[in-house]
């Protein structure tokens, strides 16, 4: 089971003098229960790669296919919006319900739930984004605080029970404390149905410390994929694209200039901790 | 006047005395008894979690909220009286978060002009401080065009501009880097640092990210409504700062400094940048 | 949705762009009026003739302008039909069950397209050739002496320009929404009228909470940039009435005259 992209094309306005190609040839494999981050500049075609994933954009040339099948297919259209979850950018501005739970079971009751399920499968999902149903499922969705705007956001998507969790920049604009609570959230939501997650994010940090693998865009093109270690090692590659190198990594490079041998690819503040620590004998403390 | 002592003293731009703030329901306070001083030529960070008071805070240094008790002061005039308003406005400019929802008008160079307009400049004078402004932002290239099809960091660089046009003193950006990508991000803080350094521009920033404040002269802490840490980025974000306390984190390499110094390796408690790392780490290591 | 163009600006240099937005606005509406008051078939040749030969001069391609007219065949071809046969008078020319058809009605059914043709061919090339912002600062110009009476001419000019600003942020923020909701299985598509309206709330509600939102950070935005409203405000852009306007309004006064008095004159 797995989401697949073969040469997957898409040219905004072809044929019109604004043409302009989004994404370019791109071939992925995402498996079944993976967690993957997407990154790449503003304007590399991230965005457009993912709403071709639950068939919200159809592709000028190539092919997406959901568990094998093919999204050119209407019919399999549809079964990809119950399978692939997509939150988007600041996805609290899709709130519309007048009460919380009401909100979260809009998802599940287009699915064809009844009501009485849809609310069940609304509580299970306010759950699992850390909110309380017995303070919250009561509210207005518009009385929250922006944190927790967030996660009902959130939750509406997991409560059409997705195989695969797709996020645009799902911490956008989050204060730490908020930036950390929704990682953690997708960790144990993986952790504890399986589903696949795939992030889009900024942050090579975020990346490297909760991904396994990852994606790397650059002017409509995938120009690496992989594991995270495999893509990481080159941090020179991904300087080239833009994109912001994490200051572990340049602490790295720059002990090595200073003739420092360091012998694995250090991208993570953790990783940095762990090689000095060995290095020096580690000095119990 | 005349007193040598005073004038030795850095001059504050902004004074803010036993602010206090409530919102509509008056329970509890989003601001309490909060005394600032905003000095010319600095760069201040004021930091905090959504919630903490910050924007709040910077809302009241050009008169978009006023004090319920205490007083706020722009060189000498007092934000409460009216006929100040126009003047604080013009003396000190904000960027807000969202790029979008700042730009007024259907063509950059014409918002650039927005304030001016507003000031009663005349044309001419507009003209040059429009063409000036959109250098300094290195956005002139982009003068004719439409805001809606700039990215987030251009029409962010278009608000400063559309601020710096009206010739402030001060400079806030509230939170106006939190919508914006890495590179977005960079190019705001590199434009507010230059023009600090070379126009000696006062630069209040509002953010949730440490590592701009690392750049500051001076970082504030804000924590439900009050001011709880004030000084150096380096002593701010020292080892043991529990600054996480207040619901914030680290900086990266503050964060790796902590962690060496609780395996009992050397480093200087204070140690921020990445160079600073280096600098303490180079010895230990070539030793090995 | 990447690239909205709004209204319908075509860039490029020509004598027709570079005219006063005033003049523009002033002279379309004296088009207007010329064409409800022609009432002759070979009058609305002289006309039309008079209409092409500004988009000849405006530079901008015939092909834009019958482009713009596209969209209306359906209304034409109903006005055409409603005319022809609702309108009896003269001769009856043909008859079958309820419907006649009449000389008089023939002819204005023909008018009517014409006119109609004529009327959006002058507005269009108006907006062809006007930026939006030029022609919101020339009907604030032009509205500006109502200002005595109390007319807010500067704030119904600032509620343009914001309008033209915000429709594209909208318009793509919809796109969003939209598909935001199609993610949570929203079907926007089947079902009879009343279902297919009341699908429409999830994005009728986020969209109209984030327009509020909106409205609300700019007018913040305006304020801390010194803005309290028309008073003591200057312009940026100076819109003046050149020597090119005096002669356009020369040569559209001595075309409209012309038209009118032979229409008058000759008999057929």
């Amino acid at each position: 089971m797995s989401i697949v992209a073969e040469k997957l094309t898409h040219i905004y306005l072809e044929g019109s003098p604004n043409e302009s190609v989004a994404i370019d040839s791109i071939d992925l494999k995402i498996e079944a229960g993976e967690f993957w981050g997407i990154i790449g500049h503003t304007g590399s075609g991230k965005s457009t790669l993912v709403q071709h994933l639950n068939a919200l954009m159809q592709p000028t040339s190539g092919r997406i296919c959901v568990d094998g099948d093919d999204l050119k297919d209407k019919k399999n259209r549809r079964e990809a919006r119950k399978k692939v979850g997509l939150v988007f950018q600041y996805p609290e501005y899709q709130l519309f319900e007048e009460t919380v739970l009401k909100d979260i079971a809009y998802g599940p009751m287009n699915m064809g739930e009844s009501t009485e399920k849809a609310y069940e499968i609304a509580r299970e999902a306010m759950v699992s984004v850390g909110l309380s149903p017995d303070e919250i499922e009561g509210r207005s969705p518009f009385e929250l605080s922006g944190g927790q705007k967030r996660r009902v956001a959130i939750a509406g998507i997991i409560a059409i029970r997705p195989r695969y969790l797709v996020l645009d920049e799902p911490m956008a604009g989050l204060d730490p404390r908020g930036r950390k609570d929704i990682l953690n959230l997708l960790k144990t939501l993986r952790e504890k149905t399986g589903c696949a997650v795939i992030m889009i994010s900024h942050s090579m940090d975020d990346i490297a410390q909760f991904a396994d693998h990852v994606a790397v865009l650059n002017e409509g093109k995938l120009y690496k994929a992989g594991s995270v270690a495999e893509v990481f090692s080159d941090m020179e590659a991904l300087r080239r694209t833009g994109l912001d190198i994490p200051q572990a990594a340049i602490l790295a490079e720059r002990l090595k200039k200073q003739g420092i041998e360091i012998d694995r690819s250090i991208y993570t503040v953790e990783q940095m901790l762990d090689f000095i620590t060995e290095k020096t004998g580690g000095v119990s403390g | 006047m005349g007193d040598l002592l005073y004038n030795k003293q850095v001059m504050a731009r902004i004074e803010i005395k036993n602010l206090t703030y409530f919102y509509a329901d008056g329970e509890t306070p989003v601001l309490d008894d909060v005394s600032l001083n905003v000095n010319e030529g600095e760069i201040l960070a004021i930091v905090g979690h959504n919630g903490s008071g910050k924007s709040t805070l910077a809302k009241h240094m050009n008169a978009l909220l006023l004090p319920y008790s205490g007083t706020v002061k722009i060189d000498g005039m007092d934000t409460l009286n009216e006929e100040n308003t126009l003047s604080i406005r013009q003396k000190v400019g904000m960027v807000f978060q969202n790029p979008d929802n700042q730009i007024v008008t259907t063509v950059v160079e014409e918002d650039v002009g927005f304030g001016p307009e507003n000031l009663g400049i005349p044309t001419d004078e507009i003209l040059s401080r429009v063409s000036s402004s959109l250098e300094a932002v290195r956005m002139s290239e982009f003068a004719k065009n439409a805001p809606h099809m700039l990215s987030g960091g251009q029409k962010q660089r278009v608000a400063i501009a559309g601020i710096l046009a009206m010739m402030p003193e001060v400079l806030i950006l509230d939170e106006a880097t939190a919508m914006l990508d890495p590179k977005g991000r960079q190019d705001v803080l590199n434009i507010a640092k230059k023009l600090n350094t070379e126009s000696n521009m006062t630069v209040v920033m509002i953010t949730q990210y440490m590592e701009e404040a690392v750049i500051a002269d001076r970082v504030i802490v804000m924590h439900e409504g009050k001011i709880v840490k004030t000084g150096t980025p380096k002593t701010v974000f020292a080892y043991d700062s529990d600054i996480e306390k207040y619901s914030l984190e680290l900086p990266h390499m503050a964060r790796l400094r902590d962690g060496l110094i609780e395996k009992g390796i050397e480093i200087p408690h204070d140690a921020l940048l990445i160079e600073e790392l280096e600098k303490a780490l180079c010895p230990l290591l070539q030793k090995n | 949705m990447k690239d909205i163009t709004l209204g319908q600006y075509y860039n490029v240099d020509s004598i027709i762009h570079a005219l006063d937005p005033r003049t523009k606005l002033v002279l379309t509406f004296a088009y207007l009026i010329l064409v409800f008051l022609v009432s002759k078939l070979w009058a609305f040749g002289l006309v039309a003739l008079f209409a092409i030969s500004i988009i000849y001069l405006s530079k901008v391609p015939f092909k834009m302008v019958l482009k713009a007219l596209k969209p209306m065949r359906f209304l034409l071809v109903l006005m055409f039909l409603l005319n022809l046969f609702a309108a009896k008078s003269g001769e009856v020319l043909l008859k079958w069950w309820i419907f006649e058809i009449t000389a008089g009605g023939i002819r204005q059914a023909v008018f009517i397209v014409i006119r109609l043709l004529l009327l959006v061919a002058g507005t269009t090339l108006m907006t062809f050739t006007t930026t939006p912002i030029s022609l919101t600062d020339g009907l604030e110009k032009l509205l500006a002496p109502l200002k005595k009476i109390g007319f807010p001419s500067h704030e119904l000019a600032m509620m343009m320009t914001i309008a033209l600003r915000f429709i594209p942020t909208l318009l793509e923020e919809a796109d969003k929404i939209m598909k935001a909701q199609l993610s949570r299985g929203a079907d926007l598509e089947s079902g009879n009228i009343i279902k297919r309206a009341k699908s429409m709330i999830p994005i009728l509600v986020p969209l109209f909470v984030s327009a509020f939102r909106r409205a609300d950070e700019l007018a913040m935005a305006m304020e801390s940039r010194c803005y309290h409203g028309g008073e003591g405000r200057t312009k940026m852009r100076v819109i003046a009435f050149k020597k090119r306007d005096a002669i356009a309004f020369l040569i559209f006064a001595s075309a409209f005259a012309l038209i009118l008095v032979l229409q008058k004159l000759v008999v057929f």
